[in-house]
């Protein structure tokens, strides 16, 4: 009897043995650098109006109320990491809008649209200098990632007619336009919809976490105060993003 | 060790001198002038042992080639022309180029260079010989075809429609189902009242693969006419398509319409202000901070 009960005590024993205690890992720290790349797209209308002695919107004169279509991409170097993130980066994006131009006569066709089209285009480029607010995913597993940005741009513009660059009084409608903005933003961390599936990502391709974002932006273009062509502009942007 | 000329496989094929196309073309104007054609040729398998008679080289009235040339008056209402003889002794020597001919000389022009007229005359070559292992002689003839072509006929005028511009009419052509065109030249002058005389100008012709040109430098309100031509591969022009009128207006583009609004800026290159550093001066900022940091 006692000997069969050792027996049973020994088998328990061996089971117990076998029983391993799985303990979840802390999540890894975020490493201390780090690149982001985004996509994004917006509509906006330059705030050509507010340029100061004008007599009239020419902006609306000529493409009425409706927005230019912006589309661009965003470079950024992780510079800090620590209670939240800062970056610094580059961006380049493209805008463009067309409309027929107007015809200038002396009757009664005089305002009316011309066979041939205008264009205003813009190559928006800007140093962006950021911080993310990324403590709330990576510390409370939060997936909004608030963050503002301020910038330097810089932004080469060009009006065409009829397909040439389009030339008043010998001055060419082309330039570059200097100026800053701010930018808020949140960004929706993509990877609380499937963690294995994040994982995976970071495996396969290096990407640690990728998100999409809403941001607002104020752009001030106008050679710092300069009395000229007013290219700034209030508008949103959403897009796709990538930190590796 | 050699191979008998018997051992090889027998063929003839033909050429032209100078060049690697199969069709020689001229218009009136050079037919006129006398232009001229050199045919080559070249044999193997061909010598002594297998040749029967010499090697005829001739330009048929027609677009392929007989068995043997015809030379009196059944083929298309003209002979066919020897345009030369190759010896079994040349022959075995396996290539050689002919006399040049005279595209007037072909037989569907009998030596004349008429108006309208877009024909084409096959050269060809025939010799008999001797199969391995026959007895008879059997006819052999050029492996390719080369034909030489009188094109006098000139193609249909292009579609034509006008858009008026600011100094400009921008003219939009198209090939009105002619697929041999090379060029459109466009001609315009101002209307002028009355019995004003004219001349017309020209703009630099316009490569058939383009379908617009544009005429630039013209006044606003001042109304134009516009005719059009197709020249095809050989330069024969076309009739000219019917005249047509537009008057360029002026108008303003966002740029005209901003400075007529009393816009401030100067455009140009020069816009920014020169102490604001350059884009290229914040990029190698930026690319200076990421190196560092590396």
């Amino acid at each position: 009897m006692r000997l069969a009960a050792l027996l049973v005590l020994l088998a328990a024993t061996e089971v117990l043995a076998q029983t391993v205690v799985q303990l979840k890992p802390p999540p890894p720290p975020e490493p201390s650098v780090g690149f982001l790349f985004e996509l994004k797209m917006g509509t906006l209308i330059p705030r050509v109006g507010d340029e100061k002695g004008l007599t009239s919107n020419p902006y609306e004169t000529i493409f009425g109320n409706k927005s230019m279509l912006y589309g661009g991409g965003e470079f950024d170097f992780i510079a800090w990491h620590g209670y939240g993130a800062v970056s610094v980066g580059f961006a380049a994006g493209y805008t463009e809008k067309y409309a027929p131009a107007l015809l200038v006569t002396n009757d009664e066709r005089n305002g009316q649209p011309a066979n041939e089209k205008t264009a205003l285009i813009l190559f928006p480029l800007r140093l962006p200098v950021a911080y993310r607010f990324d403590v709330t995913w990576s510390r409370w597993r939060i997936p909004f990632v608030p963050y503002v940005k301020v910038a330097l741009l810089a932004t080469p513009w060009r009006v065409t007619k009829g397909g040439a660059t389009e030339v008043v009084n010998g001055q060419s409608g082309a330039g570059l336009k200097w100026g800053y903005g701010f930018t808020g933003g949140v960004a929706f961390v993509l990877d609380v919809l499937s963690t294995q599936m994040a994982k995976d990502l970071t495996n396969d391709t290096g990407i640690r976490h990728s998100y999409i974002f809403a941001e607002y932006n104020v752009d001030q273009l106008t050679d710092f105060g300069k009395v000229g062509l007013n290219l700034s502009a209030r508008y949103f942007t959403f897009g796709l993003g990538f930190e590796f | 060790m050699l191979a008998s000329p018997a051992a090889l496989a027998q063929t003839v094929s033909l050429g032209f001198a100078g060049g690697t196309l199969t069709t020689d073309t001229v218009n009136q104007a050079d037919c006129n002038n006398n232009a001229a054609y050199r045919v080559t040729w070249s044999a193997s398998g061909l010598g002594s042992s297998n040749v029967c008679n010499n090697l005829q080289i001739f330009v048929t009235n027609s677009t392929s080639c007989p068995e043997t040339p015809t030379t009196s008056t059944t083929d298309g209402g003209t002979g066919d022309i020897i345009l030369g003889t190759v010896g079994i002794t040349d022959l075995a020597a396996g290539s050689g180029t002919l006399d040049s001919q005279q595209f007037r000389d072909m037989p569907a022009l009998g030596g004349n260079c008429p108006d309208g007229v877009d024909v084409s005359n096959a050269v060809c070559a025939s010799v008999n010989y001797r199969a391995v292992g026959a007895t008879s002689c059997s006819p052999l003839n050029s492996s390719t075809t080369v034909t030489v072509r009188y094109d006098a006929k000139p193609p249909v005028p292009p579609t034509m429609s006008l858009v008026a511009q600011d100094s400009v009419i921008v003219v939009q052509l198209g090939d009105n189902g002619e697929s041999s065109l090379s060029f459109y030249r466009v001609q315009y002058h101002a209307q002028l009242s009355g019995d004003a005389g004219f001349v017309w100008y020209s703009v630099p012709d316009l490569a058939a693969t383009k379908t617009s040109q544009s005429i630039t430098g013209l006044t606003n309100d001042q109304p134009y006419v516009v005719r059009a031509f197709s020249l095809d591969e050989v330069g024969n022009l076309s009739a000219a398509t019917d005249e047509q009128i537009a008057i360029p207006l002026a108008s303003n583009g966002f740029w005209g319409e901003y400075k007529a609004a009393g816009g401030h800026e100067l455009g140009g290159c020069n816009a920014a202000d020169a102490t604001v550093p350059s884009i290229v001066g914040a990029l190698a900022v930026l690319a200076t901070l990421l190196w560092r940091r590396r």
